[in-house]
């Protein structure tokens, strides 16, 4: 869930107020309120609620706030990315598309479209693979995915393939960022220290029903075994 | 191994002057023990054939059967949501209206001579070869935008962002119309909008222009901009900035605006919103203050402008349908400190994400090998953490005590006198303005 909360600047505001105010010489103006328009306003009465939902699935991702399928690092390919690029090649022609970690296309860019084909001579080609890359960049870019990860670090295949490599480099002509997991740190706690006890067990906006796990039980007979008291099972904490 | 029997006979034998301690013999004395694995353990030794031969015992007749009463995943997903909304999205857009098949053929023929024409080109395999071949790209733009995978391109496009979702909330459909929409920069420079651009809210604070090609004169349009993610009470309702109705062809300035222009005002900290335009089909001339309700011509309240797109489209289906969409991405910028200010005329909201709550063991009185300021801060209510930031603050600001001197470098002066180690690393903390301190304005 994307839920913002407001700051506690109410407080911080005040305080620049007051000190704008002792800055000024003259002490009438400092004690008589300010006119401002925010009185004779339509928004004057308009209350902001303190919980906004942004229900964009995808901005988490950009503020590195999203969860990321960190977890495998031994296995190839790596699954700790938001978007990447692939080619694939088919009996005759060459298809170029980004995915989503989730499995999702986003976007597809391939010989058979009339537009690109008109200007080629063969389809399959490396060249026709870098200008693929230099136009999948273009709609990307336009399409708000501004980020790609290069998941052939350390591949052979990757190595060997004049296409492939030609493909990459039509993608860097085209303006795109590859992003390095390295530097993509995930944000899971603000710096803050402490803990808001006044929120800390309410969620105002979702409340999941009240229902007991089955294990409970379980782990509950099990205190009581390894304590010994083994007659406890017999009277009653099983209901 | 000795058995009971060899050994009484043995003890016979020697004449009994033996004493045997019986606590020695271990398979003449059964030994409970405690079952940790209750499910498994007491269904095999129940059915293992030798369990009466064997040391251990099984004490309690009882099998662990509750996994049986377990409730099944169907079940469970009944009691959480008892009336769940199975419904498939549906196509609410135009209906296709299906190109002439003789000229689809004869175009058809004509590309495919052009590509084998194009393959037996002997400076175009050069050209391959060496890599010097160079598309026209504005051209391969043009064409793509004509063709039908551009309108495809916008639609699972709009999947990824769910768009589809949150306007409509069991509806979809193909976008038949590109828009070609265009904010104005500098001079003649231009901002364009696609699908999902990203943006500088500064951008889209003057009204864009529209262009579109219409299939008929005489058709009339209305185009719709709101924003999907701003709206500051409600979540599932949107912000209308943009409402023109009865256009005639596409020509944006011969309609009616029944809400003006009010450029897109993301709070600063609530990440990318999503501003959406949606260009809609009319049968006929449509009254809309009749139809659907009076909307705000040139109000600015934020009340009137709440809109819902799902509720919009339930109560003028029959009279529109959805036809075109484009949309873009902003974030707070500092124009949009103005909009609030001198357009809403209202104070600006500043929210920061809201995080889940931190998973922190149960506190304990001592703990080894942690620094006891960072255990103990771990604990604190927020709020009395803050307050601290906030009257050291004050302490410092105070026009009382004249300017602060703050040297340049304050992490490398060496401290006036003696401190332990703690609470020389609290001091680099505060000066490198990290953790609570980076509350400072400062």
């Amino acid at each position: 869930m994307n839920l913002y909360r407001p700051t506690n600047s109410s407080i911080l505001s005040f305080v620049r107020l007051c000190f704008q105010r002792y800055l000024s010489t003259d002490v009438a103006i400092a004690n008589k309120r300010p006119e401002t328009s925010f009185t004779k306003s339509e928004n004057e009465n308009y209350k902001v609620s303190s919980l906004i939902l942004n229900r964009n699935p995808r901005t988490l991702e950009w503020q590195n706030l999203q969860y990321r399928t960190t977890g495998w690092p031994l296995q190839y390919p790596p699954k700790d990315y938001i978007h990447k690029a692939l080619l694939e090649r088919t009996g005759r022609h060459l298809i170029s598309r980004i995915e989503h970690t989730s499995g999702v296309t986003c976007l597809t860019v391939t010989t058979r479209e009339y537009a690109i084909r008109k200007h080629l001579g063969t389809t399959q080609d490396r060249t026709s693979a870098y200008w693929l890359g230099v136009i999948l960049g273009q709609r990307a870019l336009e399409c708000g995915i501004t980020r790609i990860y290069f998941h052939h670090s350390g591949n052979r295949r990757y190595e060997k393939s004049e296409r492939l490599k030609k493909f990459y480099i039509g993608l860097c002509d085209s303006g795109i960022e590859f992003e390095d997991n390295k530097k993509q740190f995930q944000l899971t706690k603000d710096d803050i220290d402490g803990v808001n006890y006044d929120e800390q067990f309410k969620d105002v906006r979702y409340q999941p029903p009240q229902i007991q796990f089955p294990p409970d039980l379980y782990h509950e007979k099990l205190h009581y075994l390894q304590l010994g008291l083994q007659n406890k099972i017999k009277k009653g904490v099983e209901s | 191994m000795v058995s009971l029997q060899h050994w009484s006979i043995l003890c016979r034998l020697v004449g009994s002057s033996v004493k045997i301690n019986q606590n020695f013999i271990r398979h003449a004395r059964v030994i409970p023990i405690p079952d940790p694995m209750p499910y498994t353990t007491a269904i095999w030794r129940k059915r293992y054939p030798y369990r009466h031969r064997g040391q251990f015992e099984v004490h309690h007749d009882e099998t662990y059967t509750k996994d049986m009463e377990l409730k099944t995943l169907a079940e469970r997903k009944k009691e959480y949501n008892p009336n769940p909304l199975n419904v498939k999205s549906v196509n609410i857009g135009v209906p296709h209206i299906p190109i002439n098949e003789k000229l689809r053929k004869e175009e058809h023929k004509k590309r495919i001579a052009h590509y084998t024409a194009q393959r037996e080109r002997a400076d175009l395999k050069k050209q391959h070869y060496d890599g010097t071949l160079q598309l026209p790209l504005d051209e391969v733009r043009q064409d793509f935008v004509n063709s039908s995978i551009a309108r495809l391109t916008v639609h699972t496009i709009a999947e990824h962002y769910n768009i589809y979702q949150d306007l409509f909330k069991h509806g979809y459909f193909i976008p038949q119309i590109m828009l070609n929409i265009v904010y104005p920069y500098q001079n003649d420079e231009v901002t364009p909008v696609f699908s999902g651009n990203r943006l500088y809210a500064k951008d889209a604070s003057k009204k864009p222009f529209v262009e579109f090609t219409s299939p008929n004169e005489t058709d009339l349009f209305t185009l719709v901009f709101t924003n999907l993610d701003g709206h500051l009470q409600q979540d599932d309702s949107e912000v209308l900035h943009w409402f023109v109705g009865n256009i005639p062809g596409s020509q944006i300035d011969k309609g009616e605006t029944l809400c003006s222009y009010l450029p897109p005002f993301p709070p600063n900290g609530t990440g990318w919103h999503r501003c959406v335009f949606v260009l809609y089909k009319q049968n006929e001339k449509i009254n809309f203050t009749e139809k659907y309700q009076q909307l705000p011509g040139e109000s600015v309240s934020l009340e009137k402008r709440t809109f819902r797109t799902s509720e919009f489209f339930d109560k003028m289906h029959n009279y529109l349908r959805p036809i075109g969409l484009s949309f873009f991405q902003c974030h707070w910028d500092s124009s949009v400190k103005d909009v609030f200010h001198h357009v809403l005329k209202m104070k600006e909201p500043h929210y920061e994400f809201d995080f889940e709550a931190r998973h922190l063991p149960p506190q304990e009185f001592s703990v080894e090998y942690k620094p006891f300021n960072w255990y103990l801060d771990q604990y604190r209510d927020r709020k009395d953490v803050n307050e601290e930031v906030i009257k050291h603050y004050l302490e410092v600001t105070c026009p009382f005590n004249g300017y602060p001197k703050i040297s340049k470098y304050l992490v490398a002066v060496p401290n006036e006198k003696w401190f332990p180690d703690w609470y020389k690393y609290e001091r680099v903390r505060y000066h490198k303005r990290q953790g609570k301190w980076a509350m400072m304005p400062f």
